[in-house]
């Protein structure tokens, strides 16, 4: 008995493990060959697509000036762009700065939201800001990033090169990394996040995950979508697989960088993270549920994916540690004991040098006190994702029992002052 | 004089010579049962002489006008597992070593812990596999003594190997783990056709564990550096199917036999070397003397007794067992005891020809006292046999080593990127410029 639960657990533990060790295999290669096609491509972008650059913003007057000049900062010729900012529902002063730059720049305009539309979240927004927009390729920003100068067009360069690609997903940095230890944690996340699963996927499978920023996809495709589903807490992942179920490839480009904040405080974070989780434990149990009508069942490495990591995975470390703490108290006589010792360091090894790997990439990152914060994020922050995954299970059996409506927690944003 | 061929006899007749002892019967009849004729010495088996064999053999070999020849003396140190103590072991095979007596060192490869179920192999005693290695270069021969001793969870060196002993009938599954399936009586069957037919099923089994274990009794112990050259089944317990089977293994069997294929109660063993035709060519050096028993007020008096039986008998073998664990208490007095026996000498089983093979592994005797090994077992195959490895312990050293081989190109990678970061800035910042 001990023995079984025992195998099964790490079975599903290693399942995800090599999963991951393949990923980044495939995202190292993609570190090493993506910039090759760079300048071929610029020489076949004689006339760049018309551009709108949609931007949800909900109560962000902290952030959205400097958002705003980021995207005036943007190359890209002005007459071939736009810039919607979503008003949805904000109760401080983000119409008023919107209406600053409105002023200033043609390009810039803002949508409000109205009811029954105004405040239902990140998708309906989208929705609304989609619908008054005439670009050919959409682009989405959240309304706390700065786009580095070259990342729109960056996008657009991808999606126009690569005619089966539906969208071109860009890379993200964290602006504020060095504010606490939650934030260097969540930089570091981000980087494996990006090089692993979004580099390695796109090299292995051709998808990436449409995440909710730094994004181009192609307008034809939206409004044969129908736009965003506005009941899903993670419209990105939600988007994805329908992209992808189209017949696209989602490329990941990461010569389009944009910065943006994280979560400084742990409350913070968990509000978020639990959203996502529940997020997506709702598209895995959508699409599982109709799997046989997807046309591209390539997708199921995708919603495996997520299958795994928010049940499987955590169902087989849940019973792993559950079976180390029984076998302290009580000799469970489990027969591959030193192996499964072996197999734990190598485990703990392969996680470190797959960081590492992921922040050598990012040139400044890897440093001896990101080193030593990689170490400890193992104990630490990795931990907390088991406590997270519980709790938000928990929550989506409640809302599911008690038929509780959508409510999107959005992320609290700071005033970043920015040197250099 | 042997037991080499064996026939059953209800009348005879017509058998010329001269009748050397004859038997009454109770209807007053009169049986010769022992002749001398021109082509040789006859015995017809109308009582059973196995119950008191020593002093049937004596009369048979007087009767028969054979000599009495050497007596034969051999001394095992008995039920060497790795979890014997290997100093107590050391001791005795020097003392032994000094006294110039060639000794045999009966070794089980495996303990199997009877509450837990828990293997220890000889591979994970290094010490142990030092001291047999240095006893078997200074006289000590090895010999199995069964794989693990134990059938059903029971201690090694307690319990039976090739005898299912709860049931009393032979091994029928090779999971000890399973209930034992009761096997019917021949009586309950038509015919012998169909007695035979039923246990078809169960031989077969039978077979697969015997094979197996002996199988890896002898490349266990080859891999160490330890070469059996005879065998000795636990408990002198095994079906005649059994001896058949380690007749495929080995050329020589040390102790008793055991005489039915029903019950593992009765065995026994003639007094001389012989090759009884039951054990289908294996050699027996009988074990005569017992061995000390400390469970006795006087341990080492039944072994006196049965000592001064031989020296009666004049010739055969003299053959019995010492316990190492015992220290030295008694192994001087015994080997002094042993030694009373005149006209006797020290069996070196090194110096016998003997044959001990596996499908991979031959270990070979000519006489001269040289062992000669072939060892078939790759490095892989050792590698993934160490420790008897369940196939899913297997699929686990692949996976470690597969993760091994990322991590150490991840390492390599990241000290790529190290050395590249000055120009990849470069790079960067062209490109941005």
């Amino acid at each position: 008995m001990g023995n079984t639960l025992f195998f099964i657990s790490l079975s599903l533990i290693w399942v995800m493990l090599l999963y991951h060790m393949f990923l980044m295999q495939g995202g190292f290669r993609h570190y090493m060959t993506f910039e090759r096609n760079i300048p071929k491509w610029r020489e076949n972008m004689k006339e760049l697509p018309k551009v709108s650059v949609l931007i949800p913003a909900h109560n962000e007057e902290v952030v959205i000036r400097q958002t705003l000049k980021a995207m005036v900062n943007l190359y890209y010729p002005k007459d071939r762009l736009e810039i919607i900012v979503v008003n949805d529902n904000s109760s401080d002063r983000t119409g008023d700065i919107v209406n600053e730059f409105s002023e200033k720049y043609d390009f810039i305009k803002m949508v409000i939201t109205k009811p029954p539309n105004a405040g239902k979240g990140k998708s309906s927004a989208l929705n609304s800001g989609f619908a008054e927009s005439n670009g050919d390729v959409i682009c989405v920003y959240d309304a706390d990033n700065t786009p580095e100068k070259m990342a729109v067009y960056y996008l657009v360069l991808g999606l126009m090169n690569d005619e089966k690609a539906g969208a071109v997903v860009g890379k993200f940095r964290v602006i504020n990394a060095a504010k606490t230890l939650l934030t260097r944690f969540i930089n570091i996340e981000t980087i494996c996040f990006q090089w692993m699963a979004q580099g390695g996927r796109w090299k292995w499978f051709k998808i990436a995950t449409i995440p909710g920023t730094n994004f181009a996809i192609r307008r034809s495709i939206i409004e044969k979508l129908g736009g965003w589903d506005d009941k899903a807490l993670a419209e990105d992942t939600e988007l994805t697989i329908r992209v992808y179920n189209l017949g696209y490839h989602i490329r990941f480009f990461p010569a389009a960088i944009t910065w943006e904040q994280e979560p400084e405080t742990w409350k913070v974070w968990w509000r978020q993270r639990t959203r996502w989780a529940r997020g997506n434990q709702y598209v895995v149990l959508k699409f599982l549920a109709q799997f046989f009508k997807l046309k591209r069942k390539r997708i199921i490495f995708d919603l495996f994916y997520f299958f795994f990591t928010y049940f499987l995975f955590f169902f087989g470390v849940i019973m792993s540690n559950a079976i180390f703490v029984v076998n302290l108290f009580y000799d469970l006589h489990l027969s591959v004991g030193f192996l499964a010792m072996i197999l734990w360091i190598l485990a703990f090894f392969l996680f470190m040098t797959e960081v590492m790997i992921t922040l050598s990439i990012e040139k400044t990152e890897m440093n001896k006190q990101n080193f030593f914060i990689v170490f400890l994020m193992y104990f630490t922050y990795s931990q907390a994702w088991i406590v997270l995954v519980i709790y938000s299970l928990f929550v989506e059996i409640k809302h599911r029992l008690f038929k509780q409506e959508v409510k999107w927690y959005k992320t609290e944003r700071y005033n970043q002052h920015k040197s250099g | 004089m042997s037991l080499e061929s064996g026939l059953n006899v209800l009348s005879v007749s017509g058998l010329k010579g001269t009748a050397l002892y004859t038997f009454k019967a109770d209807d007053g009849t009169i049986h010769s049962f022992i002749w001398k004729t021109k082509k040789g010495n006859v015995y017809i088996g109308l009582t059973n002489l196995l119950n008191d064999n020593l002093i049937v053999a004596k009369q048979l070999r007087e009767a028969f006008g054979e000599k009495a020849g050497t007596t034969l003396l051999y001394l095992r140190l008995e039920d060497i597992s790795p979890m014997s103590d290997e100093k107590l072991l050391l001791q005795a095979g020097i003392y032994l070593h000094k006294r110039h007596i060639p000794f045999i060192l009966a070794v089980i490869p495996v303990y199997l812990n009877p509450e837990t179920g828990d293997k220890v192999y000889l591979s994970d005693q290094p010490k142990m596999v030092k001291v047999l290695k240095k006893l078997q270069s200074m006289g000590g021969s090895i010999i199995v003594h069964g794989y693990t001793h134990a059938y059903r969870y029971s201690e090694t060196g307690e319990g039976f190997e090739f005898w299912d002993a709860k049931a009393d009938q032979p091994i029928t599954s090779g999971n000890a783990e399973d209930p034992p399936s009761i096997l019917e009586k021949e009586q309950d069957f038509p015919n012998e056709q169909a007695y035979h037919s039923y246990l078809e099923p169960f031989r077969e089994k039978e077979e697969t564990y015997t094979k197996q274990k002996l199988t890896r009794a002898i490349e266990d112990l080859t891999s160490s550096g330890l070469y059996p050259l005879a065998f000795e089944a636990p408990h002198y317990t095994m079906s005649e199917y059994g001896y058949q089977i380690a007749s495929q293994y080995f050329t020589s069997i040390f102790g008793q036999v055991q005489l039915s294929s029903t019950t593992w109660k009765t065995s026994g063993a003639p007094p001389f070397v012989t090759a009884p035709s039951m054990l289908h060519g294996m050699t027996l050096y009988p074990e005569t003397i017992g061995f000390v028993d400390t469970s006795k007020q006087n341990p080492l008096g039944e072994m006196e007794e049965h000592i001064s039986q031989m020296i009666d008998f004049e010739g055969g073998v003299a053959g019995g067992f010492y316990h190492p664990y015992l220290g030295m208490k008694y192994l001087p007095e015994l080997v002094d005891q042993m030694e009373r026996i005149p006209d006797s000498e020290w069996l070196d089983l090194k110096k016998t020809k003997q044959t001990v093979k596996t499908d991979k592994v031959e270990i070979h005797t000519s006489g001269d006292g040289t062992i000669q090994v072939k060892n078939g077992v790759s490095a892989i195959d050792e590698f993934f046999d160490h420790h008897r490895q369940t196939p899913l312990e297997k699929a686990l050293w692949i996976l470690s080593a597969v993760v091994l081989l990322f991590v150490i190109m991840f390492v390599s990678y990241t000290f790529y990127l190290r050395a590249t970061l000055k120009k990849r800035i470069f790079k960067e910042r062209r490109s941005l410029g």
